[in-house]
C-alpha cells in the first residue's frame, strides 16, 4: 500500500507537469521574454546609443525613422593594443564605418569616451552625459545585446540616481534564435538565455565584478615584445 | 505537515552548505582555477602551436618562445569564421595571428598555417596529427590560454597519439586571473563552463 507521503510525492510532479502541459506553450516563451524588453508606448526618446550587439546600429536607424528629431551618439571604447600598433583598425575607424553603413554621418554623432569598457562604466558614462549641462531633460534610449539586459539593469539601479534613470529604457536586439516561439529549439537560445540570467544573477548577488588586466605587450619601440614576469621560471 | 516539515529542514541545511562554501570560496577557489593551468617546463620543441582563441596574447606568447629559441617553426590554427564580418577591412583571427606573430619577432618564413579551418579544440587536434603524420617532428609546444592548457593538453596528446609529444605553454588570460576566477562573470562562466567541458571530454573520451 503506498503511503499518504510517498502519493504526494508522486502526483505533485504529474500535477505540476500537467499544469504546464494545459498553459500550452505560452510558458515555454517565458525565459526567453524575461532577457528581452522594449520601452513603453509613451516613451519618446530625445536621444539614442547602443552598447553593441550585432548589427544594433540598425535598430538605432529605424528609431531614428520613427523618431526624426532622435539624436544619436556612439560610445567609444579605448583602443586595444592591436589598434595601437596598427594591425587593426581604430575603435574610430570601426564606428564611423558601422555608422555610414547604417546610413548614419559619422561626423554628426557626438561621440562619448569611455575609459574603460568593463563592466558598469559605459552606464556610468552614459548617466554622466544624462546629468551634464543642457542634457537634462533628454530622455536615452540604449539598445543592447539581450544577453546583457539584466547585468545593465541591475547596473542601471546600482549606479545610476534615480531621477537619472527614470530617463533611460533599455531596447533589446532581437535574435532570430531567441524568439518566444522557437528559443528551446536551437542550441545558441539555451545558451543566450542561460548567459542572461547568469550575469544578471552575478550582478545582483555580487555586483559588475572585478575589472580583467589590461593585456598591453607593447615596449618603448612599440613592438609587442612581451616577457614573462619571472622568466627564470620559464627559460629551460 | 511532517513531510513539508522534513523537506523544509534539508531545505535550509542546503542553502546553509551553498552558504559557507560560497563564503569560503577564497580558501578552495584557487586551487580549482590553477588546476586548469598545466605549464610544462619549456624545453626546445620542433613547432611551436598557437591554438585559436584569444588572437591578442596567445601569438605574443608564443613570440616569446620563438625569441627565446624554443622553436623554429610557429604552426598556427585556423578557426572557421562562423558569422560575416561586420567590418570587412578589420582583420579575422586567422588573419591577424601571422601579423602579430612577425610583428612579436618571428620570421615571416617560419610561420605555418595548420592546413584546413577548424572549429574548437578536437579539430584542432586533428588537424595536428594529419600535419605531424605530413611533416613528421616529435615534440610540439602550445601555447593557449593559462585556463585551458590542461583539457587542450589532454585532448591534443589523445588525438596525435605516439605521433609527437605536447608540451603546454600556458598564456596569461586577459579576461580574468584563474587563481581569482570568482571575482569577474567572465572567469566565473569561463571556469565553470571548463570543469564541464572536461567532465564531458573524460565522459565521453
Amino acid at each position: 500500500m503506498i503511503g499518504r507521503q510517498w502519493l504526494i510525492r508522486l502526483l505533485l510532479p504529474v500535477l505540476v507537469l500537467a499544469l504546464l502541459l494545459l498553459a500550452g506553450k505560452s510558458w515555454l516563451s517565458l525565459p526567453a521574454r524575461s532577457i528581452q524588453v522594449h520601452p513603453e508606448a509613451a516613451f519618446q526618446p530625445s536621444a539614442a546609443v547602443t552598447l553593441g550587439g550585432y548589427q544594433s546600429e540598425s535598430r538605432l536607424k529605424e528609431w531614428q525613422n520613427r523618431f526624426p528629431s532622435l539624436k544619436v551618439l556612439a560610445l567609444e571604447p579605448p583602443n586595444r593594443w592591436t589598434q595601437e600598433a596598427g594591425l587593426r583598425p581604430t575603435m574610430r575607424g570601426i564606428t564611423d564605418y558601422l555608422l555610414q553603413k547604417r546610413g548614419f554621418q559619422p561626423q554628426n554623432i557626438p561621440r562619448i569616451l569611455l575609459e574603460k569598457e568593463y563592466g558598469w562604466h559605459p552606464l556610468l558614462a552614459l548617466g554622466t552625459w544624462l546629468e551634464s549641462p543642457g542634457n537634462e531633460t533628454e530622455k536615452l534610449l540604449v539598445v543592447l545585446d539581450p544577453t546583457r539586459l539584466d547585468y545593465f539593469q541591475v547596473g542601471a539601479s546600482a549606479v545610476l540616481s534615480l531621477p537619472t534613470r527614470a530617463r533611460l529604457r533599455f531596447d533589446t536586439l532581437d535574435h532570430p534564435d531567441l524568439g518566444p516561439g522557437n528559443w528551446w529549439r536551437n542550441r545558441s537560445g539555451w545558451k543566450d538565455v542561460a548567459t542572461g540570467w547568469f550575469l544578471g544573477s552575478y550582478a545582483l548577488l555580487a555586483g559588475e565584478g572585478e575589472a580583467p588586466n589590461r593585456f598591453n605587450p607593447l615596449d618603448e619601440n612599440g613592438r609587442p615584445y612581451w616577457q614573462p614576469a619571472n622568466p627564470l621560471e620559464w627559460v629551460p | 505537515m511532517r513531510l513539508l516539515t522534513g523537506n523544509f529542514w534539508i531545505f535550509l541545511i542546503g542553502i546553509a552548505v551553498i552558504m559557507v562554501i560560497c563564503r569560503n570560496i577564497g580558501w578552495w577557489g584557487p586551487s580549482l582555477g590553477q588546476w586548469l593551468v598545466v605549464q610544462d617546463k619549456p624545453t626546445p620543441c620542433d613547432y611551436l602551436l598557437v591554438l585559436g582563441g584569444d588572437a591578442e596574447v596567445r601569438p605574443v606568447v608564443a613570440g616569446w618562445a620563438y625569441r627565446e629559441g624554443l622553436s623554429k617553426k610557429v604552426l598556427y590554427s585556423q578557426p572557421s569564421d562562423r558569422f560575416e564580418p561586420e567590418v570587412p577591412f578589420d582583420p579575422t583571427e586567422r588573419e591577424l595571428i601571422p601579423l602579430i606573430l612577425q610583428k612579436a619577432g618571428v620570421a615571416p618564413s617560419d610561420i605555418v598555417p595548420l592546413p584546413g579551418e577548424v572549429d574548437g579544440t578536437l579539430g584542432e587536434g586533428e588537424r595536428l596529427a594529419d600535419f605531424l603524420r605530413a611533416s613528421g617532428g616529435k615534440s610540439v609546444l602550445v601555447v593557449t590560454t593559462n585556463w585551458h592548457t590542461r583539457r587542450a593538453g589532454w585532448i591534443l596528446q589523445k588525438k596525435i597519439g605516439n605521433l609527437a609529444r605536447i608540451h603546454m605553454l600556458p598564456a596569461p588570460s586577459p579576461g580574468f586571473d584563474p587563481a581569482q576566477w570568482w571575482k569577474s562573470p567572465g572567469g566565473l562562466e569561463m571556469v565553470l563552463a571548463e570543469y564541464l567541458k572536461i567532465i564531458w571530454y573524460k565522459v565521453r573520451g
